[in-house]
């Protein structure tokens, strides 16, 4: 049983009880509890079922290295899985449930997987799996899906708000223990800008449950006085509940905040993720705990010494009335010693050593508990709870020498420095043979930009477990530190810390030495992955020798608690296994994040409408109004039709397409791009740019023009406007506008910079109005003030007068063969032309059109779609726009592409119409003309595609374009097209269906 | 060390009628330097600086391109002064009034709002008054520059100011503002 | 998450308020080239394990191109530079050499043996 004392508890408040749900049960805990101290206190022993044997599992640490207790918070738009219990605060009300079980927590049907467990050894899956092939995709893959998987993911939107935020400072402490309080404190006189992050939500770490004294009065005392003192630093900001997750390059630190629900109301900021650059880092994460790997050390019950304590401290939570220990260094006799001092029973202190001479075992002894030494744990007694153990000589094979009667068992195997946010930028480790520990080298450390050292490891981390060290260890590289900074720190006073005489630990992996191999198969090293010691030697057995081999082959430390609690003891036991030096065997690598960070967080604001900026012209508002039925083209909004009351989108396309074709049709086309092009090498620089001449254009006079890439492929294409001698305004297609002005500008700054040219992207100081059809000149002498004639508006030219009140430019282009005219005029007044115009065009039936019946009409003409007839590997000769490639120039960019054989080649699909043979059936959009055949690979052969297809309501018939092999040459031949349910006949014709003249 | 942030957060407003002007030469010219003097009655502005007088501010943009702020009836008449003393040098000035919107940021905690949606170091030694900083600001580009610690401006794309004045609404809701700067 | 100075605007840019552009230096092959010079200069990229000149732009600022010479290993970043130039300037080489004097000649790529 374990429960809450009647007194004690530093971190809750006692007077303030918070209601939670655990499985719909109705619990309580105290503010200040995490989900776990909450359960412990309640008795509650399974928390959840191990990922692939499905066994029971209890809560196992008190911090973000809990490998068990992962629970699913929260419900319908709040719910998020896989938090780990440990670390998330209690909060009144909280839904908790536990994961990967079916149908409850306590009758799992899983856990038959637990049964055969000697029958799903490592590399089960990659061994069972591999045959029949077919039996992959209908058999093993479903049901390993459906039993695979921690938490669901929620279905629901989620309610909350989560953010960004980006902070430059000189130096980062992660870690808020008494290695970043201290480290932070002597920093802040320099004045440098400091942000000092502690996971959670209290600093200290682990110094007051584990020191009662620091400097001159308790430990809690130096706690709250340095906190005060930090507080009132304006060059200090500190933040708990913040978790560093990643170090990047060039100091770039990723820390995940937790932020409470003050309110208790929903959708509020529930996480904040920070992005911090910083010159300097002082790493004071701290040490994690190691297990020992005895049979049965996964029942619940078996629990880390350091969580035991912390349970029994900081939330005054009894384990169980009976703890007994086993140990290999003297850091778990403080767990002893605070068991006994609360009045619960220490029966048994197992020490894995020969010789225990140290101060806290002395004191353990003095309090009168009994110590063994040179003993382990043959087996753990206990099926869902831990009942009692069997002791054995720890030199031995295991023989049971005594059954003692426990409740819990307080496991400690050493410390591991929290080394992973020094490795994740390349820091590299060694391994103290004296202390047991991977600690970071210092000699192959982390670099900034400058290839200098910028991250610090202190305190723990950096391998110093005493007080006493910690505090030189510390001041030593802070000053360090400073220095890099110019700073020097005064000569300062640290904190007194009492020296205690600590025995080494000693490296136990396997608890007994010589374990039997069925003890080896219930011995877990990763309790998350369910990788136990058997796994291990199988690997190695199977020549998975390598540490990142027979990681991937295991599993080993590949579970979201990225393996900080069994990293270690995997690499010791694969040494053992090949009798080779730990640092032969090496680590494998650590990578961010440290603790999982929700999705939310990552996404931050950019979620629901901001999750990409929506560009919108300023007549969006009007589209709206006309019930516009959009597509997103690039970042912009579009209208793709306007859909009149109980109207099809496709009766609306037709619609509008033959309103166009009858009498007129106005578009919004402001979302075309618009380059100014000036300088006296303006025209020389077109000339490179394009296709065609651009030279010879005369000013007023427009030119259709194409761009393709150092390839050959075309790119762009779009109507050049002279406006005079050395100006030039280049439209571009919707989406090619911001990459197009770059492509001028990579071309002026780093080939011709001696050019005389300027660009600029105006896309957005204009509305562009397209009118088109018979009767749009009519519509816009009504209007009046420009003469739009023939005469003095010419087709393919272009001038500027006032039409309506306005100063417009007026383009006579067409992109329909329709008499058609485009309107530029600034943005801010493009609404109110917009307005007049399909005011006055009411008597000639004018009507707004989208994008869809652009694309009609234009297809209707064959003229073609950059996107559509082009995908980045079509030349323009592909397209029989040969007509636009000059071949007076002596060079334009594509034009030493388009030269080379494969692009010359006469086999090349070429544009052409394709005309269905059964006229109902349009061809859909993409399909491949089959060959009879075959290709070398013995595929059918294919011999075209399709690039547009449409329903032409003028012809009363589908059309289509298409890509196909020589098809320039086939006119009349008919073609399959293979449309998956069937094959559908198509006649190559010319690719101008509509009024061919 | 956290004070709070609850009431005056910043907001944002979209500034009407301010007459913009795009202008592209070699900004080390004498030529130039003179012109902009003599029209604007501003100087060209130091590398990543604005310059404002009276109702004229002069924006860095790159080394070889200026943003003028100017009253808008007066765009038509600098464009055709400043073409003028510019002669022959290589030039485009261009009237873009209509590109961009400029946007005014009122209220506390502007710099901790900023900070949300861009990586630029918003310190306030680093960002300082007279400073012209162009960066994006959640996923779209944009330029700030403040008047003082209470006053501040951005400019973006005309069509995405829908999506400036919204990430801009959601980053300074009262009781989310952490106090850093 | 790299972090280079703009040498136009004298600013230290974020990542992600620049886009890469691959290799610098490049050598365009007009017209008159052979396929093996045009080749080299569509598609032979250098891949070092070690020191690269490459194209970064000023995208979410200036909108200008500028070179970098940075290590790929280390990420180190010996310096930016404009764009307007055929090779890297003396003061790169110089601080390349000066940081890389008595390490393993393997992370000196062969452009930079070249330039040096």
């Amino acid at each position: 049983m374990s429960t809450r004392l009647p007194n004690g508890g530093r971190l809750v408040n006692r007077t303030k009880v918070l209601n939670f749900r655990f499985n719909g049960r109705k619990l309580k805990g105290f503010e200040g509890d995490t989900v776990a101290s909450a359960l412990m206190a309640n008795d509650q022993k399974v928390v959840g079922r191990s990922f692939k044997y499905h066994r029971p599992r209890g809560i196992f640490a008190s911090g973000p290295e809990e490998p068990n207790a992962l629970f699913t918070i929260g419900k319908d738009g709040e719910r998020e899985p896989n938090q780990i219990g440990t670390t998330t605060e209690l909060a009144e009300g909280l839904e908790v449930k536990s994961q990967n079980h079916w149908p409850t927590l306590e009758t799992d049907v899983g856990s038959v997987a637990n049964l055969g467990s000697n029958l799903i050894p490592a590399g089960f899956y990659y061994k069972t799996f591999m045959a029949p092939r077919q039996a992959w995709k209908y058999l093993f893959e479903p049901a390993i899906r459906q039993s695979a998987g921690l938490g669901q993911p929620p279905t629901e939107w989620d309610v909350d708000h989560y953010e960004h935020l980006y902070l430059h400072t000189d130096i980062l402490v992660v870690g808020g223990g008494v290695a970043g309080l201290l480290a932070t404190s002597l920093l802040a006189e320099t004045g440098l800008r400091i942000l000092l992050l502690e996971q959670s939500p209290n600093f200290g770490g682990r110094l007051v449950q584990d020191h009662a004294d620091f400097g001159e009065g308790t430990s809690q005392d130096w706690v709250n006085s340095t906190l005060q003192e930090l507080s009132s630093s304006k060059n200090v900001t500190m933040r708990s509940r913040t978790s560093v997750a990643g170090i990047y390059d060039h100091g770039f630190v990723i820390a995940d905040e937790r932020l409470p629900n003050t309110t208790g109301k929903k959708g509020y900021l529930k996480r904040r993720l920070w992005k911090i650059r910083a010159k300097r880092i002082v790493l004071a994460a701290g040490a994690i705990e190691r297990p020992l790997c005895f049979a049965g050390n996964d029942i619940p019950g078996v629990r880390l010494a350091s969580g035991v304590r912390d349970y029994l401290i900081n939330y005054g939570v009894s384990p169980g009335d009976r703890t007994a220990i086993i140990t290999n260094n003297d850091d778990a006799y403080r767990t002893a010693i605070a068991l006994a001092e609360s009045g619960l029973s220490v029966p048994l202190i197992l020490d894995t050593r020969m010789e225990i001479r140290g101060t806290l075992p002395t004191k353990a002894k003095n309090l009168g508990l009994r110590i063994q030494p040179a003993r382990g744990i043959s087996e753990v007694l206990g099926k869902k709870a831990v009942s009692g153990l069997e002791m054995c000589s720890q030199v031995g094979e295991g023989t049971s020498l005594e059954k003692i009667g426990c409740e819990s068992i307080a496991v400690s195997g050493g410390w591991s420095p929290t080394v992973h946010l020094w490795s994740h930028c390349n820091g590299k480790l060694k391994w103290d043979e004296t202390k047991v520990m991977f600690v970071p080298d210092w000699t192959h450390p982390p670099i900034d930009s400058n290839g200098n050292q910028n991250i610090f490891p202190v305190g723990s981390a950096n391998g110093y477990l005493q007080l006493h060290e910690i505090t030189c260890q510390v001041e030593q590289i802070v000053r360090q530190v400073a220095r890099e900074f110019d700073k020097d720190l005064p000569e300062i006073q640290l904190p007194h810390a009492q020296e205690i005489t600590e025995d080494r630990c000693y490296g136990t992996w396997l608890i007994p030495y010589s374990m039997k191999p069925r003890k080896k198969m219930k011995a877990w090293v990763d309790y998350q992955n369910d990788v136990k010691v058997s796994d291990i030697d199988l690997a190695v057995l199977e020549g998975f020798e390598s540490i990142e081999h027979s990681k991937r082959y295991t599993t080993l430390g590949m579970a979201t608690d990225q393996g900080k609690t069994s990293n270690v003891n995997g690499i010791a036991l694969v040494s053992h296994n090949l009798g080779i030096p730990m640092d032969k065997v090496g680590t494998t690598t650590f990578r961010p994040p440290y603790s999982p960070i929700p999705l939310g967080a990552i996404a931050g604001s950019a979620g629901k409408k901001l999750f990409k900026p929506i560009r919108k012209t300023p007549i969006d508002a009007w589209h709206v109004s006309q019930n516009a039925h959009w597509e997103p083209v690039s970042d912009w909004r579009r209208p793709y039709c306007y859909l009149l009351e109980g109207e099809s989108v496709e009766n609306a396309v037709n619609r509008e397409t033959l309103r166009v074709r009858t009498t007129v049709g106005m578009l919004d086309a402001t979302t075309l791009g618009k380059i100014l092009v000036k300088g006296k090498d303006a025209a020389k620089f077109l000339d490179l740019i394009y296709t065609n001449a651009i030279s010879t254009l005369k000013p007023g006079r427009c030119r259709y023009g194409l761009m393709c890439d150092e390839n050959g492929f075309l790119m762009d294409d779009g109507v050049v406007a002279r406006l005079d001698e050395t100006t030039f305004l280049c439209h571009t297609t919707t989406g090619g506008a911001d990459h197009i002005h770059g492509w001028l500008e990579d071309w002026l700054q780093c080939e011709w910079w001696d050019w005389r040219v300027y660009t600029a992207n105006i896309t957005d100081q204009y509305v562009q109005i397209g009118i088109a059809g018979p009767e749009a000149r009519n519509v816009l002498d009504k209007i009046g003030g420009m003469d739009l004639g023939d005469e003095t508006l010419p087709f393919m030219s272009w001038k500027k007068g006032i039409l309506g009140g306005h100063e417009v430019q007026v383009y006579r282009i067409s992109f329909s063969g329709e008499l058609s005219f485009e309107i530029s005029l600034r943005a801010s007044e493009g609404l109110e032309l917009w307005e007049k115009i399909h005011e006055a065009g009411q008597e000639f039936s004018i009507e707004p059109y989208g994008t869809e019946a652009l694309h009609v009409l234009r297809a209707e003409k064959g003229f073609i779609m950059i996107g559509d007839e082009t995908d980045g590997t079509i030349i323009p000769q592909d397209l029989g726009l040969d007509w636009a490639i000059s071949r007076k120039k002596d060079d334009f960019l594509g034009k030493r592409g388009q030269q080379r054989s494969y692009l010359a080649d006469p086999n090349r699909w070429k544009l052409v119409g394709l005309e269905v043979l059964d006229n109902d059936e349009p061809l859909p959009h993409g399909v491949y003309a089959q060959c009879e055949t075959k290709s070398e690979f013995d595929h059918p052969r294919m011999e075209g595609r399709v690039t547009s297809t449409y329903y032409s309501p003028i012809l009363k018939r589908p059309i289509a374009m298409g890509l196909v092999e020589r098809g320039t040459e086939r006119m009349g031949e008919v073609i399959k097209f293979n449309c998956g349910d069937k094959m559908i006949k198509a006649k190559i014709v010319s690719h101008i269906a509509y009024n061919t003249d | 060390m956290a004070k709070s942030t609850v009431g005056n957060t910043p907001k944002l407003n979209m500034l009407d009628d301010i007459g913009m002007i795009l202008f592209r030469g070699d900004l080390k010219s004498k030529t130039l330097q003179n012109a902009i003097v003599e029209v604007n009655g501003v100087k060209v502005p130091a590398r990543g600086k604005i310059s404002t007088e009276d109702q004229t501010s002069l924006a860095w943009m790159s080394p070889d391109e200026l943003l003028l702020f100017v009253p808008l009836e007066r765009v038509g008449e600098l464009i055709e002064d400043l073409n003028q003393k510019m002669g022959e040098e290589d030039t485009l000035i261009w009237d873009i009034s209509d590109l961009r919107s400029v946007f005014e940021i009122e209220g506390n905690f502007i710099r901790e709002v900023l900070a949300k949606n861009t990586p630029i170091d918003l310190n306030r030694d680093k960002m300082r008054k007279g400073t012209f900083r162009r960066t994006r600001f959640g996923q779209i580009a944009v330029a700030f520059w403040f008047e003082s610690e209470t006053k501040w401006f951005m400019i973006c794309r005309r069509s995405e100011s829908e999506y400036a004045q919204r990430l801009f609404e959601v980053s300074s809701i009262p009781s989310e503002i952490p106090s850093i700067f | 998450m790299l972090k280079l100075v703009c040498p136009y605007c004298g600013i230290e840019a974020d990542e992600t308020e620049l886009i890469s552009g691959g290799e610098a230096h490049l050598k365009r092959e007009g017209p008159a080239s052979t396929d093996d010079d045009f080749e080299g200069y569509l598609f032979l990229r250098n891949n070092p394990k070690g020191i690269i000149f490459e194209r970064w732009r000023h995208a979410m600022g200036c909108g200008k191109w500028f070179h970098v010479a940075r290590c790929t290993v280390t990420q180190e970043v010996f310096g930016t530079y404009p764009a307007q130039t055929h090779k890297p300037p003396s003061r790169i080489m110089e601080e390349i050499k000066s940081r890389r004097a008595g390490q393993v000649n393997g992370l000196n790529s062969d452009k930079a043996e070249k330039f040096s």
